[in-house]
């Protein structure tokens, strides 16, 4: 498979023998990081947009106060955050709602335990346009005292700050296996050079070019990086499907990063394995032509 | 055109020094000298695989000694090499050694499979295309690399001791082969210690001793400098390159 005819017998050398399981080791470690970097940008992306757009208004109850008091107090409230400029839609949960929501720490008893739950306001805000939210409290709490706007900005502030570690972590991971293949492609083709410097003086004695030299390093590159590539390609793709099945059954947070893997990802993760062979030819050429300089032939 | 060169190794003592000569284009010499005396530091120094430690040396109407990295590739491809150790490409047929100046220089395949054996039929390894240089002989080895040196036809044929490993049959007829590459206008010199093979024929010599040349006639005259004409280098058009 892709032989090429060449004048140095590149393929005799045990160091190169094992180059195609070095790259495809480092195109697989680089299609995982960047499967992760790319899940972990597009979920942020998503939940920055989400939560960007919304804000919940709590309304707590007032002891003593009769239904139709606590009617009138929320109504009174709904209306001053609709009024508010950037607002474009309030929902008061129901009651069934707001349980669900309180039950990771009032639990499925919260009836029995005599506490009087808050009433929640969901709010959407309009793209591009920020609500005063101080002022908007400072009406609120005329209306109905101990009303809280919670914008989620400090969870918001700390999830997004993981998220993008992790994702930087993963972008760091995927540059230094691009660079660490670069290394290991470069001391290969300069072993390669020092094994066959007889050859390499007989081909510059009878008129060739450096150039001449360093296509033949280059076509091994080429050859040995597209099995390393396809090796690499084939075991990340098994990898991520696995994960991708396991994950879907498995909890939240990881059935959300599957379900955000999109079709297009396949794209930016299909040129990694490209990217390794165009990367291990240009690190040869350069290695290859940097090292024959230095030759006295 | 040498004039005034000295060659060392290294921090070693010169083992030439002094060394003026001018070789006429279409000119045939005899480098003659006992082993050691430096014939093949001599020939390094032309195919451009040695500096000189000082004077100048012109080749093909070019100071060498200016010349970039990237000029050495058709300044060889003009000069056919027959090293005294053959270099061969061990794991390449006998075909593929040969091919391998035309192949650098970017002659098509189809001309390649021609003329490749039609030369080593020439030199007597009609059936030796296929063979590794392991499998074949000293002598057959040193054919091949004699074919490998004139494939291109050469403006000028280098030999390290072209006939030391052939009998005398095939000695003769080597040489007929470097007469023939002569009267098409190569220049040719052959370094060779066998001086019953240089008195057989009638080409001037450069006698080489204690580290300096001497240039004489077949009768073993001296041969004045003035009798070579450089200007015909300077006058001949370097061939077509591709990289």
């Amino acid at each position: 498979m892709l032989r090429f005819r060449t004048d140095l017998p590149l393929d005799r050398d045990t160091t190169a023998r094992f180059l195609p399981w070095i790259i495809g080791f480092m195109v697989y470690l680089a299609m995982i990081a960047a499967t992760v970097a790319l899940l972990v940008d597009h979920v942020t992306q998503r939940w920055q947009r989400d939560l960007s757009g919304q804000l919940t208004v709590e309304l707590p109850g007032i002891a003593g106060e009769d239904a139709a008091q606590r009617k009138q107090r929320v109504d009174a409230a709904m209306e001053e955050i609709t009024d508010t400029n950037g607002i474009v839609g309030t929902r008061l949960l129901d009651e069934a709602e707001v349980k669900r929501l309180l039950q990771p720490w009032l639990g499925d008893q919260a009836d029995q335990l005599g506490v009087t739950l808050p009433d929640l306001v969901a709010v959407s805000l309009q793209p591009d346009i920020r609500p005063n939210l101080s002022e908007l409290a400072a009406r609120l709490q005329e209306v109905s005292p101990g009303a809280a706007i919670d914008d989620h900005a400090q969870f918001n502030a700390g999830a997004l700050n993981f998220l993008r570690t992790i994702e930087v972590l993963a972008l760091s991971l995927l540059a230094l296996v691009l660079i660490a293949t670069a290394g290991v492609v470069a001391f290969v083709a300069r072993a390669g050079l020092s094994i066959h410097r007889r050859i390499v003086e007989i081909v510059h004695l009878v008129g060739a070019h450096d150039s001449y030299v360093a296509r033949q390093f280059q076509a091994q590159a080429f050859r040995y990086g597209f099995m390393g590539a396809f090796i690499g390609s084939l075991l990340a793709a098994a990898t991520l499907l696995s994960a991708g099945v396991f994950a879907a059954r498995g909890a939240a947070p990881m059935s959300a990063a599957v379900k955000a893997f999109e079709p297009w990802m396949i794209w930016p993760l299909a040129l990694i394995p490209l990217f390794a062979v165009l990367i291990a030819m240009v690190t040869v050429r350069l290695a290859v032509l940097q090292a024959l300089r230095r030759m006295a032939y | 055109m040498f004039d005034g060169v000295a060659v060392r190794y290294g921090a070693g003592p010169e083992v030439l020094r002094g060394i003026s000569f001018t070789l006429a284009p279409g000119s045939f010499h005899f480098l003659v000298g006992p082993s050691g005396a430096g014939k093949s530091s001599l020939l390094k120094l032309i195919y451009l695989g040695l500096r000189p430690a000082a004077g100048r040396v012109e080749l093909f109407g070019r100071d060498v000694s200016v010349l970039k990295r990237s000029d050495y590739p058709a300044m060889r491809r003009r000069i056919g090499v027959v090293f005294q150790d053959f270099r061969l490409i061990e794991h390449l047929s006998a075909m593929d050694n040969v091919a391998l100046p035309l192949r650098i220089a970017g002659v098509r395949e189809t001309d390649i499979k021609r003329h490749v054996p039609e030369l080593l039929s020439w030199v007597g390894l009609k059936h030796h295309l296929d063979a590794l240089p392991a499998t074949l002989s000293g002598g057959q080895q040193q054919r091949v690399a004699i074919a490998r040196a004139v494939i291109s036809r050469p403006s000028l044929l280098l030999a390290d001791e072209p006939t030391g490993n052939v009998d005398d049959g095939i000695g003769v007829r080597l040489m007929y082969l470097f007469e023939e590459l002569n009267k098409m206008g190569t220049t040719v010199v052959i370094a060779t210690h066998n001086e019953g093979l240089v008195g057989r024929f009638t080409h001037r010599q450069l006698r080489i001793a204690q580290g300096t040349v001497k240039l004489v006639d077949p009768s073993g005259q001296a041969v004045a400098a003035e009798e070579h004409s450089e200007a015909a280098y300077a006058a001949e058009p370097e061939p077509q390159e591709s990289a």
